[in-house]
């Protein structure tokens, strides 16, 4: 697996927990899911509100994220 | 951990891809259907007949009076309640493992079963047929109604499960679909949803950022959505581009309407065109965007048609194995435009090609297995042994599940469509996929009632 650690994957802002992900998109589950395998582990970033897998560089707005906690 | 708004975030960790055999619902659709089949052979070999009793189902029921709907309840209630218990139990298990709460799942799938009988019921009167009622459409509309005129709360959704559903549906489809038929059709199959797709992806994209003047990334999204399967290609290409929440969601709302007409608009259409039920599946294939939506129609217009089977090899050829393999393709492509061109600073890293595996829907696999195991286990079977043995007890019951899974599919997609939750989309965006579909469409329909006609009018 590769490092994450500089990625969107370890910032506070990114979100791409499967529950959380369907509640921000109503309509998605009527033709989706965000437990398929097609959506891999993409996740939103709540700062910019785009939509990035995990792996995707930091950017200027990172914040590290000290754990993962649940809403 | 918190942002500037006090919000706290949510990720899952990074994982490796074993994990996906147990958190992603295509693998769960893999395991639960290979289950069934080899629960289903081993009844059949050992001549127990416990599969076909929770295999019932009151769609063939032919009633034309309310005292023979009581009579049969009463006397398999025995066999709807180890029905109940056997989904119930599975799917449950399955997604509180996934990550959704038993204490939601357990009353929302209580009442989508409950539901799925009173529509199987209603469409095992005597004349539903003359009325066109359809399982797939009565489970729809009167989904859709109750959906938008009681306040059904939303944690009621954890239970409706579109896409688990039709994928464990689509899994238990290929035990009665043979591979050879996969191996023959195969290759047509693929060269038409080669060609559907990247006509209309193209289209989409170029119409909308040329002449609609959308943003590329947002043009991207309506192009995967419209050419491949619907919202899971848009989701997949949102993340591929990294595009905005709204791109997004404007594009579930054009996709859950456009399907939600398509449903009911194909079949009618196919009818009055008189299509063979082949010929109309591929069409259907071609032209609807979801596997969910798009199997709603195959089926109505199977039982329209009269020959349920053909609609149903037809569509899942030209969709399950011609274009929804086109999402990683697709994806990877995008992503590779986007790091490298568009955004080369601040992507960082160029896509894998890893991607295209990854966004792979699973459940295919699953299709494959089944299909390819029931082939060589029925081929040792006489035609005269087959009919009068085989089908009666190993594939009738596989199929009457299958029809279970389609029917909680076809309902939840109904239950789950609220209208006044869709986000209203500008119509630079409507006029880009509406060129798209309508060239979707008309291509679809030209190469399956022209070029390819005969043989699509040949699958059985």
């Amino acid at each position: 697996m590769k490092n994450l650690q500089n990625c969107c994957f370890m910032c506070a802002f990114f979100m791409n927990d499967p529950v959380e992900f369907e509640k921000t998109f109503p309509g998605f589950t009527v033709l989706s899911s965000a437990y398929g395998s097609t959506r891999a582990d993409a996740g939103l970033c709540i700062k910019k509100e785009r939509i990035f897998l995990p792996s995707r560089k930091a950017c200027e707005e990172f914040a590290l994220k000290q754990k993962n906690v649940r809403r | 951990m918190s942002n500037d708004k006090g919000d706290v975030v949510q990720s899952v960790p990074p994982k490796s891809r074993w994990t996906d055999l147990y958190t992603k619902e295509d693998w769960w659709a893999i395991w639960l259907g290979l289950f069934i089949i080899l629960g289903a052979y081993l009844a059949f070999s050992s001549g127990s007949s416990f599969v076909k009793a929770i295999a019932i189902n009151p769609g063939g029921l032919k009633w034309d009076n309310v005292s023979q709907i009581i009579a049969h309840f009463e006397a398999n209630a025995s066999k709807y309640i180890m029905q109940y218990v056997f989904w119930l139990v599975f799917f449950t298990i399955s997604t509180a493992i996934m990550g959704i709460k038993p204490s939601k799942f357990i009353p929302s799938f209580t009442l989508l079963y409950i539901f799925s009988i009173i529509v199987f019921t209603i469409c095992g009167w005597k004349h539903a047929a003359s009325f066109n009622l359809e399982p797939p459409l009565v489970a729809l509309i009167l989904g859709l109604i109750l959906a938008n005129i009681l306040p059904i709360p939303r944690w009621l959704d954890e239970g409706f499960r579109v896409e688990y559903y039709i994928k464990t549906g689509i899994v238990l489809l290929g035990a009665t679909f043979p591979i050879t038929l996969v191996v023959s059709a195969g290759p047509v199959a693929l060269a038409q949803a080669t060609v559907i797709s990247v006509t209309t992806c193209l289209t989409i994209f170029f119409v909308g950022t040329k002449y609609f003047k959308l943003d590329k990334r947002f043009a991207t999204v309506l192009g995967m959505g419209g050419a491949i399967c619907g919202v899971s290609a848009a989701m997949a290409g949102a993340s591929a581009v990294g595009a905005k929440k709204e791109h997004l969601y404007s594009t579930v709302t054009l996709v859950v309407i456009a399907a939600l007409i398509m449903i009911v608009v194909l079949p009618i259409v196919s009818k009055v065109l008189g299509l063979p039920a082949g010929v109309a599946g591929a069409w259907i294939g071609t032209s609807e965007f979801a596997d969910a939506a798009g199997f709603a129609a195959a089926v109505s217009y199977g039982h329209m048609a009269g020959n349920e089977s053909a609609a149903l090899h037809a569509f899942t050829l030209m969709k399950v194995i011609g274009r929804d393999m086109w999402i990683g393709i697709w994806s990877f492509i995008f992503a590779l435009i986007a790091c490298l061109k568009w955004e080369k600073e601040e992507c960082g890293v160029a896509p894998s090609p890893m991607e295209i595996w990854w966004r792979f829907p699973k459940f295919v696999i699953g299709f494959f297995v089944a299909s390819i195991i029931m082939t060589i286990v029925t081929s040792g079977y006489s035609f005269a042994e087959f009919s009068k043995n085989v089908q009666p007890n190993l594939i009738a019951p596989i199929s009457s599940l299958r029809a279970w899974t389609f029917i909680f599919c076809f309902a939840s997609i109904g239950l789950t469509t609220r209208f006044k939750e869709l986000k209203s989309v500008g119509w630079p965006a409507v006029a880009a996929f509406s060129t798209g579909v309508m060239i979707n469409v008309i291509l679809g329909w030209f190469m399956s009632t022209q070029l390819f006609y005969g043989f699509w009018s040949a699958i059985k």
